[in-house]
């Protein structure tokens, strides 16, 4: 099984749009490059549905292209499979150069949202159709593979069946084993899991992980629902128009969002702007790559934040009187918290189960609050400046 | 699960060395590059049969009627428009005269239509006769439920399959001198009535033809209205009536004109029907085309079958105008129920409308059925001597003592299914490649799905003449003079008529394929070519099964261009046999159009069983 990439590609995670991978710095053949875009662009007669995207995947990683319909994340996949051809730019699997290379050359295996199961074939047949073109790899009987690849799916015993008698995420997984079993270089998955209901696609994304992690295969994923995108990737591209606006690990792209866009689109945020008025740079401790932690006073209006923030890498050091745009996760505002506090009025409330989101109104902003007491009327907040994250600044 | 189970993937992602590049190219190569290319190729074959066998002999024609003496000249067709054997008295305000006149005289009774007007005419008369009696069919079908309403709306599709010579044929057999009209008749002790060869006997056989065409294009838009709607306008006030004025009515007008439309150009190039039936003094302009070929005067004909043409193709042309504007077939998540025929109360209101349908019901027995029954009982019943299977005998017979320019009966039934076969086994590779090519995404498709739909659009009387005037009569590459059969020249044109309703009924199927299917078959690692014959082909067989059988039946029925390139040849298949044997003797006429009724009832119920439903018409 391999190991789970912990650290992130820095020069990657930083600028997105202009990513570099630096894969010649490492000699480890487990992190040579097994896919790289490189100034890719699609152009349809009206639009422009990818734009100049440079993307590196490791060999073995789990990446996810995840953003709002249009962002041009299937677009991107179909590229990758060469169900289209870019406009501009090249396509490499390992360094070969596979641009005009037809899909059935690519050794991929795609997996689609509708299962798309050859509906006139039973499940075995749907299974071992591309081992019509290739031997099984590991020298094993055709057969045998077919086995293997519904055992791993667990869906032993089902060969027989037509794919219609199965259920939704048992389609699913056939059509996973299918595009398993010839062995393929990459897998890609275009959201997957959407026809599926909300329980099944937790515990089908949990087998998706798991498969892929016991056989170390490199795999881009395409989905909408960012929750998910989170939980199943080494490494998350959050797309925008066209391009990514972020490439970085889940939890970073959770916590630092490089964007306004990221920061709202991943997760509830709150995002405030204002004018910094001071700023302390402080050694810091708690910040384990060793950047910068820096100490921000923002003007927001009605009163100022602080705000203790380590830059991103690449980032310029702010300046005094520039706009600053930080975000507060909804989690981390309290009533307890005894700094940044301002008083916001109540507009209603979701309750979600295991805690209630309340939407406040405050200056001209809509605040979002995590809670588990009822609240009405104005209430009080505030936050730890450790829990705020400065996005940007200008 | 995964912690239990096998891994089966060794060579999966961590080892792609040579290990997995060995192990996917190898000979497989090869082989590939043919198949790969199998696609292209049977594109190419196609592009060269439609330039070959359509486009360059109808380009003959074209080129026939402007060039005289190798000058290029509008001569022949200005000297048509001018003269009022053509064009009556709309001839006169070609050659100059004042519109007023003209106009006066147009509108007096003593009026002369010339064989364009008359063909417009009676083809204007048969879009009427055929709305008529194809929207109470309509109504009937979309609103009624009963017994045997999903036969008769499958029957609908008939007027494809059925050639129009036994059509003909069925119609010379009921209201002929000796019909079974007049036996009627006669046995009832009335007077008996002469039909033949007049424009009734014309008009009620296009009525029997394109009927059923408006009807099941009306139906299909009737049954696509959506309950709610009209619901809606009840519930904002609208009386029954005043619904069906503001919601039914403008979702049934497109569908009404496009049934109106295809009768008015199917019937102003009717041709069969017209010959057996309308004898010379009502020729229409194919017929009389058909007629200068004979003459061998071929500049001439061209001439005329270009004008006809022109006609036909601007009255699409507007039609296909008004559709582009006009597509408000709104896919019914609920259609209307449907009413009980029997009356569920003996009030007016339910009484009016089935006592209506009723009346059309004895109109369209006598119609539609008449003919088909007429037709398999005089097969069988001589007037006078009883039952007799004498012309199912004369059919087989070899007839040693005939001349040999006499058409016998064992030959046409050879040739006809000789070239069918030929016809289905050239059109159905050839309607799979176009469809493949049509329902793929990419600029120009619509251009290309115009040019091989084209041969739907143009008579066969000029398929046949252009193939008679070019590759039979042979052209020169070089010092070679390259001619062509006439067996090759009537399979070139019975293909090329063919093909397209294999398209219309493949292309159809394969559109509704989701494209992940096909692109999960590629990601697999099969060519495009092998992907359509293991996932698509397989999935729309139906469609293809019906597409053949479509062929079969048109490559049967086949009149116009076999009439021209058969004439004076042993090549003459069924129907031309048929319009010979029709003055003379009616018996075998009708013994071989029970043959052809057999073949295209079986094709029928293959299309019916199998693909009738996304036939796209």
């Amino acid at each position: 099984m391999r190991a789970l990439v912990s650290e992130p590609l820095e020069s990657l995670s930083s600028q997105a749009t202009t990513a570099r991978g630096d894969g010649n710095s490492t000699t480890d053949a487990d992190d040579a490059i097994a896919l790289e875009l490189e100034d890719v662009t699609k152009q349809y007669v009206t639009t422009t549905a990818v734009d100049d995207v440079s993307i590196q995947v490791r060999d073995g990683e789990f990446f996810t292209f995840v953003g709002p319909s249009g962002c041009g994340k299937t677009t991107t996949l179909r590229l990758i499979a060469g169900f289209e051809g870019p406009t501009a730019g090249a396509i490499r699997f390992h360094g070969e150069d596979v641009t005009g290379v037809p899909p059935e050359d690519r050794d991929i295996g795609v997996v689609f949202q509708n299962y798309a199961l050859f509906p006139h074939m039973s499940v075995a047949e749907n299974v071992a159709y591309g081992l019509n073109f290739v031997s099984p790899p590991g020298g094993v009987s055709k057969d045998q593979r077919v086995a293997d690849l519904l055992e791993l799916v667990d869906l032993e015993g089902m060969g027989d069946r037509d794919p219609d008698q199965l259920s939704g995420g048992q389609q699913q997984r056939v059509a996973i084993a299918r595009a398993l079993a010839p062995g393929p270089d990459i897998l890609l998955l275009d959201e997957p899991m959407s026809a599926l209901d909300a329980q099944l696609r937790e515990r089908l994304r949990m087998q998706v992980k798991a498969i892929q992690q016991e056989l170390g295969i490199t795999t881009v994923y395409v989905t909408h629902d960012q929750e998910e995108a989170l939980a199943i990737s080494d490494r998350v591209a959050v797309m925008r128009e066209g391009a990514p606006e972020q490439i970085a690990p889940p939890e970073r792209i959770y916590r630092q969002p490089s964007t306004r866009f990221v920061a709202e689109f991943v997760g509830d945020n709150n995002v405030f702007e204002g004018v910094i008025t001071d700023i302390e740079r402080l050694a810091s401790a708690h910040d384990s790559r060793g950047s910068d932690t820096t100490h921000l006073t923002i003007d927001v209006g009605e009163g100022t934040f602080d705000v203790e923030t380590s830059l991103e890498p690449g980032m310029a050091a702010p300046t005094e009187g520039s706009m600053a745009t930080v975000c507060v996760r909804p989690e981390h505002l309290s009533r307890t918290a005894s700094a940044n506090q301002f008083t916001a009025r109540v507009e209603s409330a979701e309750f979600l189960g295991e805690t209630t989101r309340v939407h406040l109104q405050w200056q001209d902003q809509e605040i979002l609050l995590r809670t588990n007491d009822p609240l009405s009327g104005a209430v009080t907040v505030g936050f730890d400046p450790e829990a705020a994250h400065l996005i940007d600044w200008q | 699960m995964p912690e239990t189970g096998p891994t089966p993937g060794p060579a999966t992602g961590a080892d792609t060395g040579d290990d997995q590049a060995s192990r996917k190219r190898g000979p497989r190569r090869v082989r590939d590059r043919l198949e790969r290319r199998a696609i292209a190729l049977a594109a190419v074959g196609t592009t060269i049969i439609l330039l070959v066998m359509f486009y360059y002999p109808v380009a003959t024609v074209f080129v026939e009627s402007i060039v005289v003496d190798g000058a290029l000249t509008l001569a022949i067709f200005l000297e048509l428009l001018r003269d009022p054997f053509y064009f009556g008295d709309l001839a006169r305000l070609f050659a100059g005269e004042s519109p007023l006149a003209v106009g006066a005289d147009l509108l007096s009774s003593d009026r002369r239509l010339g064989i364009v007007g008359f063909t417009a005419y009676q083809a204007f008369l048969s879009m009427l006769l055929s709305l008529a009696l194809g929207i109470p069919l309509a109504y009937l079908l979309a609103r009624y439920e009963f017994p045997g309403r999903r036969t008769i709306r499958s029957l609908t599709i008939l007027p494809f399959v059925v050639p129009s010579i036994m059509v003909a044929v069925g119609f010379v057999a009921t209201f002929g001198e000796n019909g079974t009209l007049n036996g009627v008749l006669r046995f009832l002790g009335l007077p008996t009535v002469s039909l033949m060869f007049s424009l009734e006997a014309i008009l009620i056989a296009h009525a029997f033809y394109n009927a059923p065409l408006v009807a099941r294009v009306t139906t299909a838009a009737w049954e696509s209205v959506d309950a709610s709607a009209i619901e809606t306008a009840r519930s904002l006030g609208a009386s029954p009536l005043r619904a069906f004025r503001d919601v039914v009515a403008p979702q049934l007008y497109p569908a009404v004109l496009m049934g109106g439309a295809l009768t008015f150009v199917f019937t102003f190039g009717t041709f069969p029907i017209v010959l057996a039936l309308g004898g010379i003094q009502l020729a229409t302009v194919e017929v009389f085309v058909y007629q200068l070929v004979q003459d061998l005067n071929y500049a001439e004909a061209a001439a005329l079958a270009i004008v006809e043409l022109v006609i036909s193709l601007g009255v699409l042309y507007g039609y296909l105008r008004y559709e582009a504007k006009h597509t408000v077939r709104s896919r019914g998540a609920r259609p209307l129920p449907r009413k009980p025929l029997r009356p569920p109360a003996l009030t007016g209101r339910e009484l009016l409308p089935r006592a209506g349908l009723a009346v059309y019901g004895v109109i369209a027995l006598f119609v539609f059925v008449s003919p088909v029954a007429s037709l398999i009982y005089r097969s069988i019943v001589d007037p006078g001597a009883g039952f007799t299977l004498a012309h199912y005998q004369f059919l087989i017979d070899r007839q040693a003592t005939g001349a040999a320019f006499q058409v016998q009966p064992w030959p046409a039934i050879r040739n006809s299914l000789v070239f069918a076969a030929a016809a289905l086994a050239i059109s159905l590779p050839m309607g799979i490649a176009v469809s493949v090519l049509t329902t793929r995404r990419y600029r120009g498709r619509k251009l290309i799905d115009v040019v091989a739909m084209a041969p739907l659009a143009v008579s066969g009387i000029i398929v046949g003449i252009g193939l008679l005037r070019g590759p039979v009569f042979g052209f020169e590459i070089g010092t070679y003079r390259i001619t062509m059969t006439g067996t090759i020249a009537i399979i070139a044109a019975h293909a090329v008529a063919c093909y397209p309703f294999v398209v219309r009924t493949v292309a159809p199927g394969l559109e509704s394929i989701d494209r992940s299917l096909l692109e999960s078959a590629r990601a697999l690692g099969a060519s495009r070519t092998r992907a359509l014959l293991d996932v698509e082909l397989p999935l729309v067989w139906p469609g293809v099964v019906a597409g053949a059988a479509f062929a079969l039946a048109i490559s049967m029925g086949e009149f116009s261009s076999t009439i021209i390139l058969a004439t004076g040849t042993d090549q003459y298949t069924m129907p031309v046999a048929i319009e010979r044997f029709i003055g003379r003797r009616l018996g075998p006429a009708t013994a071989m159009g029970v043959v052809l009724l057999v073949i295209t009832s079986v094709s029928f119920v293959v299309i019916d069983r199998l693909g009738g439903e996304s036939f796209g018409l």
